[in-house]
């Protein structure tokens, strides 16, 4: 019985939203707001059970004098960030706002160098080990078209140029040349980008219709 | 009677009139005004324009006028209607005017006639536009006091008429309306309020010592004087008053002169006899008429007792101290008897005579051009003197007085220039006087008293304060205004008519009194030579705290105070100035330099910022599509797309049409993922995060539940749940509840689900080096995870999401604590081209995306939720790719088509 009542709301609130094909209008907006509002109901909950209670509450209750000493800082930029609520006293979150930009910041930096940009780089490197490649040609085509792609991507993208006898403005004509081909890419790459998410709203749109017959029966 | 407006003030005036009797104005001929360019313009009086008035007001003006009208023909009746007593009708002085009047030759209407103002008119505007005579009042008498309309203080008239009071005509004949009228309506009045001279109120006179001291010194100084002729002095110039003749010039006038209703004061005003005169002579008026030496007149019971008796003022008057002007009125003791009529009077030319009983002067059928038309004590040429006092019959007893003061003069009053009184434009006397003028005015020169006779002051006695009103007439030079009592003329000549030329002459001739004619002879002349251009009033005497008020000039230095040595300076604010600072060019004078706040930049920085700019441009512009013309309606097409698209899905999905081959070859990035999974012991502790949103958890379930199939299945490990999103854990138990179902994984034994955990990168670092710390909970302790304590206790980690950044965010994370533990990614379709070249670096394991991914871990034979979307799958993306390569070579012949044309 649940799940036919999932499956019946289920399926008014996907027509309410497919109602968009026809424009904006009132379902569309109706089920639009009751999922943000479901959604943020949600997450609150989520929020209060699964970290304040458990990362504040509880310990600052239950915990020792030295797990409440060290919950003093969070609890004190707990409150603080709440200072963001008024405009008057907003500038008081300034801290753990700082604090949180700060250590994100961080975190974020060391892993892209460590876990992106070195690995990353030593693979684009790679194809061109042909000593070490059982396919030395193989890997060597494939790192060379993966070399000229990413030059050319990146030379698409440079403006410099410089004004010609006729007035209008030009870039070398290498530069240029190279800029082409690296529009090729860069628009192999939207492509391939877009047949994803096309794929994957197509998949979507089969789930759906999917339990919609199923509902029904089919 | 035909009245004619007058052109210029509109008032009206008797057809028999060429002169307009209130502006004095030519009534016809010169009457029309013509207007020349340039001119000024000419004073209009609102009755001249009452033509372009508005109707409303002229209604309103009319309806005034009828009821002044009305009033004035109520109090004329009211007066008429009142008997008059006859007995207090005061003799006719100017009865004689109309015997004056027939010996003129001019027959014009003598001016004081003229001036008399219409009955039929007594209005406001009257008042406003003509002057007011006023009254000489005793001072310090608060009762008016009419003698003769000379010795009363200013007052007003209250017809508004140039006429004193006592003028006015009591009857009005049947030729001279106007005079008549005025006559009569100064009679009625006099009638009605009978004044008293004297400040006890009383009519008649009070006894010796009640009267002002003036009177009194007359009376004693006029114990030498020569005594009025009892028998008659005062009747003779009566009876030189004319009777029952009416002067040419009254005829002329629109008033009659005659004396019958004339109301003068009491002291003036004779019995009926008196009365009966008037009647005798109705040209002249009343008051004049009671002057008449009638029999009856004589009557001294019909005389006021002051008037009969012993005047108290006849008493010698001593250290008298009276005007020049004054003299020929000196009283003698003679006038002090019990005459019939003050002592004065028989002296005045206004005495009666026994044959007519009008003075010379007003009788007409007198000789009076052989004779002096004036009394003599009018046409005197020699200074007032005692003896001449005496000599005179005429001269009254009051005025005699004045007289000694003259006599004491005597010698030097010989030797000082006869002067003759002309009448001057400066000194007005009333228009009436004007008729007195005779036609010898070399006859009746009247000379002023000599310059040299003394002044009051240096007499006893102070002279009375009525007599200051003559004084001023008098140069301020020699007579010292009064601070306190401000001074005023006997008469005020700016609201009087200016007499014509040749009046002036004639009327202070030979026939004029001389006590008109010494008002203030010199006086005159010397305000004459002092203010030759003011023509009406003497100046008068400002008091000092006037003079005090007076405004100041402030006269600037012609030169510097202090002397400066030094440049002058030549322009600037500060020119003229000497010993100005040189701004030694500190301050630069004139209009600071703008400054421009454009911003500064060279031409090179300008030509780089323009390159720069238009390349911008370039790229952001949309360059125009060469091809056919847009389809034109592009709601319909996409809404076929979308109806064709629906129509396979759901085709495909409702037949369960399962024609399209699932994916054999494997992608080298999912190639590893079963070998990998397949290395894993069984039971080994699995970490599998869930961070996908619930829009694409269809996709991502079928693309995951195929490998988890196979890989929970075959090695049957225990599973930790983790997500970073919120709804992570949610869809990992729905994936387990409904999609595994078939494997019945336990929750706490084979089946762990941590939760949501916080903190994005952070919370993933921190997992990864503490996981127990970074989800604490007691599910640790399950058998599920009992021996993990740290990340790389997991066997394997298998991350589902949709994100790109998330899977980047995971691998860069753990990629040192995991210790070379494999990772597999599970990724949605969208995200999977970004997540590749992990996988081709060698970070991940494997990965598998989207509905293909799952595809191919799913045999043909099993039922998967891939198999199922695998055929709908198929179609709909071979149709969009149709409808992607039919919209391609759509555009490509349409440009090609296009560009043929625009080359034709």
């Amino acid at each position: 019985m649940s799940d036919f009542i999932v499956g019946i709301v289920g399926f008014l609130f996907t027509i309410m939203i497919l109602s968009y094909l026809i424009g904006d209008n009132f379902l569309f907006r109706l089920a639009v707001h009751i999922f943000v509002g479901a959604s943020a109901g949600y997450v609150a909950t989520v929020a209060i059970h699964q970290v304040i209670m458990p990362y504040l509450i509880v310990p600052l209750i239950q915990g020792s004098m030295k797990e409440r000493t060290l919950l003093a800082i969070p609890l004190i930029l707990f409150v603080l960030m709440l200072m963001k609520i008024s405009p008057r006293l907003s500038w008081m979150g300034g801290p753990a706002v700082g604090y949180l930009v700060g250590a994100g910041a961080a975190v974020a930096i060391s892993g892209a160098v460590l876990g992106t940009i070195l690995p990353q780089a030593g693979a684009a490197a790679q194809p061109f080990d042909w000593l070490h490649n059982p396919n030395p040609l193989g890997t060597l085509i494939n790192g060379a078209i993966m070399l000229v792609g990413t030059v050319t991507t990146l030379v698409y993208f440079q403006f410099g140029a410089h004004r010609a006898e006729d007035g209008s403005v030009k870039r070398n004509a290498l530069v240029e040349a190279l800029a082409w081909v690296g529009r090729l890419f860069v628009a192999l790459t939207l492509g391939v980008l877009f047949a994803g998410v096309f794929s994957a709203a197509l998949t979507a749109l089969i789930e759906r219709i999917n339990s919609l017959l199923a509902l029904f029966g089919f | 009677m035909a009245d004619i407006l007058c052109p210029h003030c509109g008032m009206p005036n008797a057809s028999e009139q060429g002169v307009c009797s209130f502006c004095l104005k030519p009534l016809s001929g010169k009457s029309a005004e013509v207007y020349r360019p340039g001119e000024a313009p000419t004073k209009k009086t609102t009755a001249e324009l009452e033509s372009v008035l508005p109707e409303w007001l002229r209604e309103a003006r009319e309806k005034a006028r009828l009821a002044d009208a009305e009033k004035t023909a109520q109090e004329t009746q009211a007066a008429a209607e009142r008997p008059a007593p006859k007995k207090e009708e005061p003799p006719d002085f100017l009865a004689g005017l109309a015997s004056l009047g027939k010996d003129d030759q001019d027959d014009e209407i003598p001016d004081w006639m003229k001036t008399a103002p219409p009955v039929s008119a007594p209005s406001i505007e009257k008042e406003k536009t003509f002057p007011r005579r006023q009254e000489i009042r005793w001072e310090g008498d608060g009762v008016t006091d009419e003698v003769g309309g000379l010795a009363t203080t200013p007052a007003a008239s209250e017809n508004g008429d140039a006429m004193l009071p006592w003028m006015h005509s009591s009857e009005a004949s049947s030729e001279n309306e106007e005079v008549a009228d005025w006559l009569k309506k100064a009679a009625a009045q006099e009638e009605e309020r009978p004044v008293s001279p004297f400040p006890t109120g009383a009519l008649q006179p009070p006894v010796t010592g009640e009267l002002t001291d003036w009177l009194d010194q007359v009376s004693s100084e006029s114990a030498e004087k020569p005594a009025a002729q009892e028998d008659g002095s005062l009747n003779d110039w009566f009876a030189n008053l004319p009777r029952g003749e009416t002067t040419p010039a009254a005829e002329e006038t629109s008033e009659p002169f005659d004396g019958g209703e004339i109301s003068l004061p009491n002291w003036m005003q004779r019995d009926e006899p008196a009365a009966a005169a008037n009647e005798e002579s109705p040209a002249l008026p009343s008051w004049m008429g009671t002057f008449e030496p009638s029999a009856e007149t004589k009557d001294e019971s019909a005389a006021p007792d002051w008037m009969t008796r012993e005047r108290p003022f006849a008493e010698p008057q001593q250290e008298l101290d009276l005007p020049a002007w004054i003299g020929p009125f000196g009283e003698t003791d003679e006038s002090k008897s019990e005459a019939s009529t003050p002592e004065w009077m028989p002296h005045t030319p206004f005495a009666e005579k026994e044959e007519t009983g009008l003075p010379a002067w007003m009788d007409g059928t007198s000789d009076a051009k052989s004779e002096p038309t004036a009394p003599d004590w009018m046409t005197r040429d020699v200074p007032f003197s005692e003896s001449q006092a005496k000599d005179e019959s005429e001269t009254p007893s009051w005025m005699g007085a004045f007289g000694e003061s003259a006599a004491q003069t005597e010698n030097t009053s010989e030797a000082a220039p006869t002067q003759s009184f002309e009448l001057d434009s400066k000194f007005d006397l009333p228009s009436w006087l004007g008729s007195l003028e005779s036609t010898e005015p070399a006859q009746g020169s009247i000379e002023p008293p000599p310059a040299d006779w003394p002044a009051p002051s240096e007499t006893k006695a102070a002279p009375p304060d009525w007599m200051d009103v003559f004084r001023d007439a008098a140069p301020a030079a020699e007579t010292p205004a009064s601070p306190e009592v401000p001074h005023a003329a006997a008469f005020v000549p700016a609201e009087m008519e200016t007499p014509q030329d040749g009046q002036a002459d004639d009327l202070f001739s030979s026939d004029m009194p001389d006590w008109l004619s010494n008002i203030a002879p010199s006086e005159l002349k010397s305000a004459e030579a002092k203010e030759p251009t003011q023509q009406n009033i003497a100046p008068a005497e400002l008091p000092s705290w006037v003079q005090a008020m007076r405004p100041v000039e402030t006269a600037l230095p012609s030169e510097p105070a202090l002397t400066v040595e030094g440049p002058l300076e030549d322009r600037g604010p500060l020119a003229g100035l000497r010993g100005v600072l040189p701004l030694a060019g500190i301050i630069q004078p004139g209009k600071p330099k703008p400054q421009s706040i454009r911003l500064q930049a060279d031409e090179a920085q300008q030509a780089s910022a323009a390159l720069l700019e238009q390349m911008l441009a370039a790229e952001s512009e949309a360059r125009p599509l060469r091809g056919g013309g847009a389809i034109a309606s592009q709601s319909a097409l996409r809404w076929a797309i979308t109806a064709a698209l629906l129509v396979i899905v759901v085709l495909s999905l409702a037949t369960r049409l399962q024609i399209t081959p699932l994916p054999t070859s494997l992608p080298a990035e999912s190639a590893s993922i079963l070998p990998t999974l397949e290395l894993l012991p069984e039971g080994a502790p699995v970490l599998m995060i869930f961070d996908y949103d619930p829009a694409l958890a269809g996709e991502l379930e079928s693309a995951a539940v195929p490998l988890l199939d196979r890989f929970l299945a075959s090695r049957r490990p225990r599973v930790t749940v983790l997500s970073t999103s919120p709804t992570g854990p949610a869809l990992a138990d729905k994936l387990f509840a409904h999609e595994l179902k078939d494997l019945a994984y336990q929750s706490g034994t084979e089946y762990l689900n941590l939760g949501y955990l916080p903190g994005n990168n952070a919370g993933m670092l921190y997992f990864a080096e503490y996981p127990r710390k970074a989800i604490p909970s007691s599910a640790w302790d399950l058998p599920a995870a009992q021996d993990v304590t740290r990340l790389g206790d997991f066997a394997a980690i298998l991350l589902f999401t949709d994100q790109s950044e998330t899977a980047r965010a995971w691998i860069e994370q753990t990629s040192l604590q995991r210790a070379g533990r494999p990772m597999i990614v599970i990724a949605s379709a969208q995200a999977a081209p970004m997540i590749l070249p992990y996988a081709q670096s060698g970070q991940i394991a494997g990965l598998a995306g989207g509905l293909h991914g799952g595809a191919i871990f799913t045999s043909s034979a099993a039922e998967s939720p891939a198999r199922a979307y695998w055929d709908a799958y198929q179609f709909a993306a071979l149709f969009a790719a149709a409808m992607i390569v039919l919209g391609g070579l759509w555009n490509f012949f349409a440009g090609l088509r296009a560009r043929r044309q625009g080359m034709e």
